[in-house]
């Protein structure tokens, strides 16, 4: 028979597939139309299934009952179940012809083994076989990251992206760095009271801010705000938090009036000079409390 | 941010909760003094906002609490958390120390095959770059392991999702910070 062979993946209790869900159909699909099967170890079509974390143990199992029961499928299944006895990895290299390579766990708690099998034309060895998974495994983290980090997107390969990611970092903290520096020293009052006082302010006022956004809104482009970004702060950080400290600081003033029981007037900057400021009062706490929702 | 303003809102409290608990009714206490405290109990509030869930947060916590004057300043922040924490970080200093000596091992055998690398002949060109891509990327995943806390530890694969994470901690501690600072600058100025 020319048929294809594949044999019936073996699944334990919670083997995922991931993106390789795609590989594994198209394989699937294509293989019976490409009935030459070759038995050779080296050429012979396999297909990978890999197991990261995110994966529906569901569609594995239906995968393997649509693949055919095939002449070959008992001896494979003798010689898979010897290899899972013995979980050698190396023991299941030699000129076997579908290779069911069980490689020892990645810190996964879950799952026994990742089975993983070499594609068309590449190394059947065991070593470049994990080598593959866990290059896969790194790539795929690598795109969330892509995501997360500004100006990742045009970028491709690993030693840039990491170059990016440590200068982001890095920009990060220096920022920490800096924003506690100027929270030490613009309140050198900060006692005690304060804090306290923010602490239950924050829990008081959480209702009350939704509404405070939006009625805020019409009064947004009078308020005139303009958080400048400071130095050495990264600009591009800076912009993409420019328009939440805007937001941020509508609502601030809303509370200030609700506070203080005054009626909504046109704010600018020059009102809070009204406000009795000098120490840090309720108002000005419960103002700061808004600002920490930003 | 809006998926994370739960997040923030819990860092905040925490932040919060910390900063009343340093010292700082000593009024002579410097610049210095009063920004690292700011810093530190920012950091240990972002840090338990995760539970110990992630590596990085505990190995944060874990060097906060090292320390010895800032001991108290973190059992505080995290409470009677810290009784279950504890023998967590114990088992970590093992694992630590069980990694720090596979890493020694490592670099062993890594110089051990740099001497032989340098007996091959000069390889052809593809293999060359593909050489320097290697070196380049090793290099840095070895500065990203000493910028994430408690890195040094971590295989790739661990280490890019604790960045991740890292990096969103961060994000949410600067955003916090920022309004914050930005507030009371407004109030200062008037």
């Amino acid at each position: 028979m020319d048929s294809v062979k594949l044999s019936r993946v073996s699944t334990n209790q919670s083997i995922n597939l991931s993106g390789s869900q795609v590989n594994v159909t198209d394989n699937n699909k294509s293989l019976p139309q490409d009935g030459n099967s070759c038995s050779d170890a080296r050429n012979s079509r396999l297909w990978r299934c890999s197991s990261p974390e995110s994966g529906d143990s569901k569609e594995e199992s239906s995968i393997s009952k649509q693949i055919p029961d095939i002449a070959e499928a008992n001896d494979e299944s003798d010689a898979k179940r010897n290899k899972q006895q013995n979980g050698n990895a190396k023991a299941a290299n030699d000129g076997i012809q579908k290779q069911n390579k069980e490689i020892p766990e990645q810190p996964e708690p879950l799952k026994d083994y990742i089975h993983v099998r070499a594609r068309r034309g590449q190394a059947t060895d065991s070593h470049s076989l994990a080598e593959r998974v866990r290059r896969e495994k790194i790539s795929e983290r690598m795109k969330f990251l892509q995501d997360l980090v500004p100006g990742c997107n045009k970028v491709t390969g690993k030693a840039v992206m990491l170059d990016e990611i440590i200068k982001y970092v890095q920009s990060l903290q220096h920022q920490v760095e800096f924003l506690s520096m100027k929270l030490a020293t613009v309140n050198p009052k900060m006692n005690v009271n304060m804090e306290a006082l923010l602490s239950k302010d924050m829990f008081q006022s959480h209702g009350s801010l939704p509404h405070s956004l939006y009625s805020m809104d019409s009064s947004a482009p009078a308020f005139g705000f303009r958080y400048q970004p400071q130095q050495g702060l990264r600009v591009n950080n800076g912009i993409s938090n420019n328009t939440e400290i805007q937001f941020s600081m509508n609502p601030l003033t809303a509370a200030l009036h609700k506070a203080q029981g005054l009626q909504l007037h046109p704010v600018d900057s020059s009102t809070l000079a009204n406000h009795q400021i000098g120490s840090f009062s309720d108002d000005d706490l419960q103002s700061l409390v808004q600002m920490g929702f930003g | 941010m809006r998926p994370h303003s739960s997040l923030k809102q819990e860092f905040v409290k925490k932040w919060m909760a910390g900063l009343q608990r340093c010292s700082f009714s000593n009024k002579n206490m410097s610049i210095l003094e009063r920004k690292k405290a700011i810093k530190l109990s920012a950091d240990v509030a972002m840090a338990s906002v995760r539970n110990s869930t992630t590596c990085w947060s505990r190995a944060l916590i874990s060097s906060a609490s090292k320390d010895g004057s800032d001991n108290h300043l973190v059992e505080q922040i995290l409470g009677p958390e810290t009784e279950s924490n504890r023998p967590a970080m114990a088992n970590k200093a093992q694992t630590r120390r069980a990694s720090v000596c596979k890493k020694i091992v490592k670099r062993s055998r890594r110089i051990r095959r740099r001497g032989r690398r340098k007996c091959v002949a000069a390889a052809p060109a593809k293999a060359l770059t593909s050489t320097i891509a290697k070196h380049l990327v090793r290099k840095r995943t070895q500065v990203l392991k000493s910028l994430i806390p408690g890195g040094e530890f971590m295989n790739e694969i661990c280490l890019i999702e604790e960045t991740l994470d890292y990096i969103t901690s961060l994000r949410i501690q600067v955003d916090v910070m920022r309004s914050l600072a930005a507030g009371a600058s407004v109030r200062a100025s008037e």
